[in-house]
């Protein structure tokens, strides 16, 4: 089941977005975060959620924030995606030469101008998703069946339905 | 597997619509037409005119379709789901009849709204972006898999106020009230058989009897979900009278619906008040069927229905 997360969990969340990428916490006004598993979501907060959240079997509500990963926080390609032009710390622009590479789920070496851990990736000045910094270098956290979409030109079956 | 329909193939399965497809002549000319790619931009994160033309200097064009503001028609010898502002979730490609049920519905913000048969997921996300993510939506499919996409089409392209769940939707559960309910349930998806699209028609007359039951059952349910006074768009993909105004007739011969006038810019024919000696009722007239040769694309019915308050 979907709870909502506790008032010291959400500012805990609010200070994530703030000291990793200097998302400001206007951005995440209005959004109310639910928690099942290693998951938190992002719902927005409407009259209603919470009636709905208790009647229902709940398989997803919003957007998936962020995962926990190791007693740490990953934020989701999905909710960066959501604070693009938010996000002004750890990030790497990746230059045309190294999208491919970098789609292919390959490792990029370094060095990169962003802290060890996950980074928001850049493409031509806007935000693409979640990649890993590691040692090795830089690691694509895209959602798999986003990028093969992408390879293959196919949106995953669900167009014109 | 069955190689795509090519013209001629697809004749005999409609020729069942002689009769009542208006100017049936130019319908089988438009189906052995590869219909049009449309888009829908996300208003949510782009405005539609700098992303058309943010879209035109990278390389692809798009066509304005006056009716909608945000739908485009692709012009692009490439795939739409090969860019990247389709992976950041700057647009959807759907059908341009596929807009229309959302619209039709003119849900508001702060309403619940219910998606009864929602994956995998296009109508539920317009649905969304039009009332600003301020309406509370809950999209509901059975199918695990189609969920999947659902999720993924949400999530890409920033969804906040869809929660999704997974029943049946004849015995969705009864809990609360819906101010308005989107009811496309699985048809036989006529509609979408245009050269390339698709396989052609099986001509088997009981696959629509079949998914007429399941129709039906769907309506009642949906009606019993929806407040007194709400509205429930009830939209197929398919030309089957049996899975369209048969479907209807009942609830609106026993007064648990009525049938209210569809607002659109786009021509269409009426709905049936009678196919093969059997007769509907006669408000279904207030219904619309779209047909290709009428708007170019799939070929669509809809309805708008009010419960009694």
């Amino acid at each position: 089941m979907l709870v909502s997360v506790s008032p010291s969990e959400a500012q805990e969340i609010l200070e994530y977005w703030s000291r990793r990428f200097g998302v400001p916490g206007t951005m995440l006004e209005g959004l109310r975060f639910l928690a099942r598993g290693k998951t938190v979501w992002a719902m927005a907060d409407l009259a209603g959620v919470q009636e709905t959240l208790v009647s229902f079997k709940v398989e997803a509500a919003g957007f998936p924030l962020l995962r926990k990963r190791g007693g740490q926080w990953k934020p989701t390609t999905a909710a960066l995606l959501f604070f693009e032009g938010a996000i002004v710390t750890n990030v790497v622009e990746l230059s045309a030469g190294r999208l491919d590479t970098f789609l292919r789920g390959e490792v990029l070496p370094g060095p990169f101008a962003a802290d060890r851990g996950y980074v928001a990736v850049r493409y031509e000045g806007t935000v693409l998703g979640c990649a890993l910094h590691g040692e090795a270098g830089l690691r694509s956290q895209l959602p798999r069946a986003w990028v093969d979409a992408l390879l293959s030109g196919r949106p995953e079956r669900g167009e014109d339905e | 597997m069955r190689s795509s329909p090519q013209g001629s193939d697809m004749v005999p399965a409609f020729e069942r619509y002689r009769d009542i497809i208006p100017d049936f002549s130019a319908f089988l000319k438009a189906v052995e037409i590869r219909p049009p790619t449309h888009i829908r931009v996300n208003t949510l994160r782009v405005e539609a005119e700098k992303f058309r033309q943010a879209m035109a200097e990278k390389g692809y064009p798009l066509a304005p379709v006056a009716e909608i503001p945000e739908a485009f028609r692709w012009e692009s010898a490439e795939n739409p789901g090969s860019t990247l502002e389709y992976f950041r979730g700057r647009y959807q490609v759907q059908g341009l009849t596929s807009m229309l049920p959302a619209l039709i519905l003119d849900a508001q913000a702060r309403e619940h709204l219910l998606d009864l048969c929602a994956a995998p997921g296009g109508k539920a996300t317009y649905l969304a972006q039009l009332t600003r993510n301020q309406a509370l939506i809950v999209a509901n499919d059975v199918s695990h898999r189609r969920i999947g996409i659902l999720r993924s089409h949400s999530d890409r392209l920033g969804i906040t106020s869809i929660i999704v769940t997974r029943y049946r939707g004849q015995s969705f559960p009864m809990r609360m009230p819906f101010a308005r309910i989107l009811l496309d349930p699985p048809c036989s998806a006529e509609g979408t058989y245009r050269v390339g699209a698709r396989p052609p028609l099986t001509g088997d007359p009981e696959v629509s009897r079949r998914l007429q039951r399941l129709q039906q059952m769907l309506v009642t349910h949906a009606l019993k979900l929806l407040r007194p006074g709400g509205t429930v768009v009830y939209s197929t993909c398919t030309y089957a009278p049996e899975e369209n105004e048969a479907v209807l007739h009942p609830a609106l011969e026993e007064g648990r619906a009525e049938l209210v006038p569809i607002a659109t810019p786009f021509p269409h024919a009426p709905g049936l008040e009678s196919w093969k000696g059997h007769r509907f009722h006669p408000s279904l007239t207030l219904a619309a069927r779209f047909y290709p040769h009428l708007v170019n694309s799939w070929g669509f019915f809809i309805a708008r229905l009010r419960k009694p308050e």
